[in-house]
């Protein structure tokens, strides 16, 4: 365990320092579990080719016992398979369990679609404005005597029924439709969506999302050879990504890195495939759930 | 948005130029005037940047001497020996699980779920804190409404059930319940908390 846990280290330094962050992450039970399976290579990093195995791993997958906080007694955990992202072909690493209130929520179309609307709304700042009769920059004189000219009886040249005169009842400035949706039904939403990821099969979950090259030939590669759709967005928990992955994915429009805190329901719907990190998982179940089950709720 | 600041002249008509002249003359005096820096003439203001100087306060030497950048403080020693102290007083984040008690029910009639008496084809997820997920609510005209929510499984079979315990068991004349599939919960005319407590708590939910 400890020769595989150097190598890790040896791997994460031969990369730049915006990788600092990953050699203090905490390893979970379940990666602890699998690095006791493994084989033990060393492996220098900057000489790998695109095509060649990074780490030698036994073929059989290895199943994980996952530990699942806040469990639903009456649904049993989802399954998910844990591959990699170091050859073109996944490789099952393992089958972990998901929380089922988490990743098997029954689905709600309208608290996804509040969601959307409410993520679109309350950013959304309408810049129309039509200037009033005040707003106008002209002569408040009367424009002729009252009687005597054959004319319309007129105060000013700025009324509503003149000719480039004000708009009476036309929108009002920039205004906000700012407004903020119940942290429940946010937590639900996220929830749902997640869930309905993991039902249409548009859920993976890998290791870590580092590759071992940084061309972006080899992430079309990757993407194509395992279906995983037009768009995909990769969710890591830290927002300092890998090297590698950062210059390839910035080649694409349609391959997005994301946060676990970046986390929202548009961007889970919007992109056809999700593919969340271990880590990411851990952090996002340990949210969720403690979100549903914390003690001081104002109703 | 509004009418631009500096008017056209010739709206004045013939004052236009002296009034412009004035309000001219005006900014020229406020400018000067914030050049200077200081509100009040005569007063002598700290050039040093930092030192704010309240003047409804008795002005203290030592006070302002404290903020000033030169100034010596005792050194600092951070520990977190005592911490403990605080962290017990805390409250927990999440709602923890109920000790176990040597009877049940308990002094205030709460008893846990019981997996051996409950059926296989449906299921009540209880609160997050251990309570049965019944509520009753009092509309305006005095209708009443129980609901029952986080069913899991088969809820028709459990609509089935608990209209038959209700009708039968119980003596109520008529029930009418709402199945809400979508959104997992089954909704009672009335006021039946008594009545279905006691048929969740039998059914070991």
């Amino acid at each position: 365990m400890c020769m595989f846990m150097k190598m890790n280290v040896f791997r994460q330094i031969a990369r730049t320092n915006t990788c600092v962050s990953l050699i203090q992450r905490q390893c979970t039970a379940a990666q602890i579990f699998l690095q006791r399976c493994f084989a033990t290579k060393v492996f220098q990093g900057d000489e790998v080719e695109a095509s060649a195995r990074v780490v030698a791993r036994p073929s059989l997958p290895i199943i994980t016992s996952r530990k699942i906080q806040f469990p639903n007694p009456y649904i049993e955990p989802k399954q998910a398979w844990l591959e990699n992202m170091d050859t073109i072909s996944s490789e099952k690493l393992g089958i972990i369990d998901l929380h089922p209130d988490v990743f098997g929520t029954p689905p709600r179309m309208d608290i996804l679609h509040e969601n959307v609307v409410w993520q679109h709304k309350y950013r959304y700042i309408n810049y129309e404005k039509e200037l009033s009769k005040g707003d106008l920059d002209k002569r408040r004189r009367k424009p002729f005597p009252q009687k005597g000219m054959g004319k319309k009886r007129a105060g000013s040249t700025k009324a509503c029924n003149w000719k480039y005169g004000g708009s009476a009842h036309g929108p009002r400035g920039p205004y906000s439709t700012y407004y903020m949706l119940s942290k429940e039904k946010r937590e639900l939403g996220l929830r749902i969506a997640l869930s309905v990821k993991y039902a249409q099969d548009d859920l993976h979950i890998v290791d870590s999302l580092e590759i071992p090259s940084e061309d972006p030939e080899y992430l079309q590669e990757l993407i194509d050879t395992r279906y995983w759709g037009f768009s995909v967005l990769f969710v890591d928990d830290t927002d300092i990504m890998p090297v590698n992955m950062s210059l390839a994915a910035s080649e694409f429009g349609q391959y997005n890195l994301l946060p676990v805190y970046g986390l929202n329901v548009y961007s889970i719907l919007k992109h056809q495939t999700l593919v969340m990190t271990l880590a990411a998982v851990e952090k996002l179940e340990q949210k969720l759930l403690e979100q549903m089950h914390k003690a001081d709720v104002r109703k | 948005m509004a009418a631009p600041l500096v008017r056209n002249i010739r709206a004045f008509g013939i004052f236009g130029n002296k009034i412009a002249q004035i309000r001219q003359q005006k900014l020229l005096f406020l400018a000067s005037r914030a050049a200077s820096g200081s509100k009040w003439k005569g007063t002598e203001v700290d050039q040093d940047p930092f030192h704010y100087h309240d003047n409804t306060v008795p002005y203290f030497p030592e006070e302002s001497a404290k903020k000033s950048l030169e100034a010596e403080y005792p050194d600092v020693e951070i520990s977190t020996e005592d911490w403990h102290y605080v962290e017990r007083v805390l409250p927990p984040k999440t709602v923890p699980e109920p000790p176990q008690h040597e009877s049940y029910p308990t002094a205030s009639g709460w008893l846990p779920p019981n997996t051996s008496l409950q059926p296989k084809e449906y299921g009540i997820v209880r609160t997050r804190n251990h309570m049965l997920p019944l509520y009753y609510r009092k509309h305006f005209h005095g209708k009443e409404t129980t609901r029952i929510l986080h069913i899991v499984g088969d809820i028709w079979k459990f609509k089935k059930d608990v209209h038959d315990y209700l009708t039968k068991e119980k003596g109520v004349r008529s029930v009418d319940i709402q199945v809400h599939e979508v959104g997992r919960f089954l909704r009672f005319r009335g006021n039946h908390l008594e009545n279905v407590a006691e048929f969740l708590l039998q059914k070991g939910f």
